[in-house]
């Protein structure tokens, strides 16, 4: 997409009113609910820097926990896949569908296989997957992505899911919260209790013991991971954690940046398929570990920092771009500061490199992040690989704007240079009525009165001043 | 295809960093005893919604009875050779107003033609409840496998007091956990929930629609 | 952990570009502020820009080249350099020795870096200035910029010298942590979302009742203010340094 698709986008999120207050008012919430939470800003900083050192101690080393993940998880009897793509990752869901004869899917929410288009692929090759969290399976019905990484239906009204429901599910509208929930409920079970295959994300997979690690409340995960013949876990290949007693640190981490709760309602840590005399659970365990640009962000020592996300959405809640214009506007899979950070990393920047400019670097989102991941500086190194053409980024260089380029080449020359620096603001100063109000000065000028360039610079003035007090001394 | 892992793990090969960050040993959650422990841990369950009650092992029948019956509950899931299903066993009266099931390991779907078709309630054993998180933790078993805490609408958790640990960190520790890999564990802080329509929190989606946490005195 | 001189006899003034270009008159208030306290000011007129335009539109080596002309022009002494911004501060003082990491000026780059201080955090921790306030009641808004907050946390020195002013009441504006929309090119490669961000604070702003509203910074101040202006609301703004000087000589 380009820039000028995206001011669309923008425009059309900034004048939808309803969807603003609503917005503002579920972020509010959250922000609310972590700041309850991490209320002691001492312990909130060492909490930060604990995690941030269990994160770096994984993305720098990725290889060797891989492989360790790896041995562990045959160990218990979970069958480790490696895709270097997304398309590789959803064939092998559709491979692993294929070889127990299956057709029917469920899924939990995950952003991994949202990234991927895994429904996509599925559905193309005659399986039917079923979104089970229930804002998911909300913007299924309706044909949508997520909106908000742990909210993806944030922007959908009671009366849109009555009427969605009544019409792809076959009940009687109602726009009663609690009816509704009870019939998504009652439809899913069934789908539950008959799917072959279950699907779902994962939080951290950790290294040490082979173990798949699940956050959520709604328990539709649970059921994925442990009512159908098979589950299949997909993740990305940064989400590992070294050890089992990491966990504790890295789990309040997560929730309570999400939603400022202790812990979530469910926890749940897959160790491998049912055992002999077991009742139930899976009798295959699979993991699926994706690349898809991941090992390239690996190689730089900033942008892999990047890895260390948990995906908790706090960044999201806390920017001001993402509360103007939600998560649609940016028309891709990860919105918010995240997806300014990831999406140009993961997909290039022919393609997300306008998401790069959609961030006035306020810092709040590093701010809250609960690893610490800089990304202020990392969207504002995205726009160095913008036009740099011995960059590390996909696509890096192939910044059209010379004309930018050639702005801030003289701007360097005026601001090295005493005269031409005061002549420039004197220019202005005479000038600065009369400009036409196109370009830059058109947009600032479209809610602002012209900035009022002073005849006089600071040197002028302190001169002047010095000379009074000379005067009158 | 094949070659993925290959490429993948020679990519962070090179990608390796110089150098890492130790660990920093620190997150030590509160560390309460005695009374303190317990109360923090019943606070932190409630806090999300879980019913905790406190009881005395002869007491467990009558008041599972009484949570059933306010909740016209008719049937109750139990392993009978747990602890709390053998003093169910022996306190249940023989009225028949409250059927106990116990999972038939001879059947060839227990889980998806009885489990979530009929059962309305569990009673289940735990690990133990760590009081910093507010969650029962449970490793399930064979008699006790992991759809019995999550697909009736009533899970009861049978906890004795001295189950309670101050914290996830310390259960890790405790139980040697990583040496002692359960193929699944979970934690559970209270119902089932969603915020999903209209982000207003709603209890019992897809899990349990009531968490009752029975505190029984050792 | 920033290190604070014990005292200051002289110290080094860095104005902004945008003092220059558009504010001179805060420029001269924050002077005055500090030779009022006794100190020696220092402003060498080859100053200019801080370079972070060009930083955080991703255009780095003409950073350096303007980062470095101002560290060149305050190479002939040690005194601390003084900025009557929270921003152009935190470039100077935080990124300046990220820009020339690996490069031969790096360890100059670092001297000149641990001398930069915003101006009310030099006030309020080195100079602990009296102020007595000889205004009549006001009623002021207080706009946090984000790098004062975020990166030289200098927020708490600002709303320290405030409230040594008997008869200012500062009030609290909604979302106060939250971004003006300013951000240099931001609000015009971003136009639309810098409009409606800037539209919320000036709300914000308005919506506290006071007569007028204070910044740190004075590229929030050229936005907000701005904007205020073009609505025709009667709210004005003001640098910190301005206010200080007007009240306690008022």
């Amino acid at each position: 997409m380009h820039n000028a698709d995206f001011t669309r986008n923008v425009a059309k999120a900034l004048n939808d009113a309803p969807q603003r207050a609503h917005l503002e008012h579920v972020i509010t919430n959250f922000m609310r609910g972590r700041r309850g939470l991490f209320n002691d800003d001492e312990e909130l900083a060492a909490l930060r820097e604990a995690a941030n050192a269990v994160k770096r101690r994984v993305v720098g080393r990725l290889a060797e926990v891989l492989e360790r993940l790896e041995a562990s998880c045959a160990a218990n009897g979970i069958q480790v896949h490696w895709a270097e793509t997304g398309e590789e990752a959803s064939n092998i869901v559709l491979d692993i569908t294929r070889s127990v004869g299956g057709k029917t899917l469920v899924k939990s929410k995950s952003m991994v296989t949202e990234e991927i288009h895994l429904n996509k692929t599925l559905e193309a090759n005659g399986c039917e997957i079923r979104e089970t969290d229930l804002g998911e399976f909300i913007i299924q019905l309706i044909g949508q992505t997520p909106f908000h990484i742990i909210a993806p239906a944030l922007h959908v009204t009671k009366e849109q899911v009555g009427a969605i429901f009544a019409e792809k599910i076959g009940i009687d509208y109602t726009e009663d919260p609690d009816r509704l929930q009870a019939e998504a409920r009652r439809f899913l079970r069934e789908r539950f209790r008959r799917a072959d295959v279950g699907v779902t994300g994962v939080n951290f997979a950790v290294a040490e013991t082979g173990t798949i690690c699940v956050v959520e409340n709604e328990g539709n995960a649970r059921m994925c991971a442990s009512v159908p013949r098979v589950h299949v876990a997909v993740t990305g290949l940064e989400k590992i954690v070294d050890r089992l007693a990491d966990l504790p640190l890295m789990l309040r981490m997560l929730v309570g940046s999400a939603t400022g709760q202790r812990i979530s309602t469910y926890f749940n840590m897959v160790g491998g398929p049912r055992r002999p005399g077991d009742q139930d659970g899976p009798e295959q365990v699979h993991l699926v570990l994706l690349d898809n640009g991941r090992s390239r962000m690996a190689g730089d020592e900033e942008l892999r920092q990047s890895l260390q996300c948990l995906r908790c959405g706090a960044c999201l809640n806390h920017c001001p771009v993402f509360k103007r214009i939600g998560g649609h506007a940016y028309a891709a899979t990860y919105p918010g500061p995240v997806g300014t950070m990831v999406m140009p990393q993961l997909k290039g920047l022919d393609e997300y490199g306008y998401m790069a400019l959609a961030s006035s670097l306020c810092g709040a989102c590093g701010e809250v992040c609960p690893v610490m991941v800089p990304i202020p500086s990392i969207i504002r190194r995205l726009r160095v690989e913008a036009h740099d053409a011995h960059g590390a980024v996909l696509d890096h260089g192939h910044d059209a704007a010379r004309m930018e380029s050639l702005a801030w080449s003289l701007w360097a020359k005026v601001m090295t240079s005493p005269g031409l620096n005061a002549m420039a603001r004197k220019t202005m100063a005479a000038l600065g009525g009369a400009l036409p109000a196109v370009g830059p000065l058109g947009a600032w000028t479209s809610v602002r009165v012209r900035p009022k360039f002073s005849s006089k610079g600071l040197a002028d003035l302190l001169r002047e001043e010095d000379a009074k007090e000379k005067g009158s001394k | 295809m094949s070659n993925a892992r290959e490429n993948i793990l020679a990519r962070l090969r090179a990608a390796r960093a110089e150098r890492v960050p130790d660990y920093i040993p620190r997150w030590s959650p509160a560390h309460p005893e005695g009374d303190e422990l317990v109360a923090l841990a019943v606070k932190h369950m409630e806090a999300t919604r879980t019913l905790v009650l406190r009881v005395a092992p002869s007491e467990i029948g009558a008041t599972v009875r009484d949570l059933l019956r306010q909740r016209s509950v008719t049937n109750l899931l139990r392993a009978p050779d747990t602890w709390v299903g053998e003093l169910l066993d022996a306190q249940w009266p023989g009225d028949g107003e409250c059927e106990l099931l116990t999972w038939d390991h001879a059947a060839p779907d227990y889980c998806r033609d009885v489990l979530f078709p009929e059962a309305q309630a569990s009673i289940t054993t735990v690990k133990a409840l760590v009081a910093d998180e507010g969650a029962v933790v449970l490793w399930p078993t064979p008699s006790e496998p992991r759809t019995m805490s999550l697909v009736p609408p009533l899970h009861i958790a049978a906890v004795r007091v001295g189950q309670i640990l101050p914290s996830l960190a310390e259960a890790v520790a405790a139980f040697d956990w990583a040496v002692n890999r359960p193929n699944n564990a979970v934690l559970i802080s209270g119902p089932s929930r969603s915020g999903d329509i209209e982000n207003t929190l709603r209890i019992g989606v897809h899990g349990p629609m009531e968490l009752v946490v029975l505190l029984v005195d050792d | 952990m920033l290190h604070f001189p014990a005292s200051a006899p002289v110290a080094n003034y860095f104005g902004t570009c945008l003092v220059d270009m558009c504010y001179p008159e805060y420029g001269m208030a924050g002077i005055r502020l500090l030779r009022r306290e006794g100190v020696e000011v220092l402003c060498p007129p080859r100053q200019s820009c801080c370079g972070q335009p060009a930083y955080n539109s991703g255009f780095l080596d003409e950073t350096r080249t303007v980062a470095l002309h101002q560290v060149k022009v305050f190479a002939d002494n040690d005194a601390p350099i003084v900025v009557p911004s929270g921003s152009c501060a935190a470039m100077m003082r935080y990124h300046y020795p990220r820009l020339f990491e690996g490069r031969p000026e790096h360890a100059e780059v670092l001297r000149f870096s641990e001398r930069v201080f915003e101006l009310t955090q030099f006030l309020n921790n080195v100079l602990h200035p009296a102020y007595k306030d000889a205004g009549a009641p006001i009623k002021v808004a207080w706009h946090s910029s984000c790098h004062a907050r975020r990166e030289m946390d200098c927020i708490k020195d600002s709303l320290a010298l405030l409230a040594q002013l008997e008869n200012v009441t500062v009030l609290p504006i909604d979302n106060e942590h939250e971004c003006c929309g300013f951000g240099g090119t931001f609000s015009v490669k971003q136009p639309e979302i810098s409009a409606a961000m800037v539209r919320d604070k000036a709300a914000a702003i308005a919506k506290t009742g006071a007569e007028v509203f204070l910044v740190g910074d004075c590229g929030c101040l050229m936005n907000i203010a701005g904007h205020l202006e073009k609505e025709r609301s009667p709210m004005r703004g003001l640098h910190i340094a301005e206010f200080l000087w007007e009240r306690i000589h008022a």
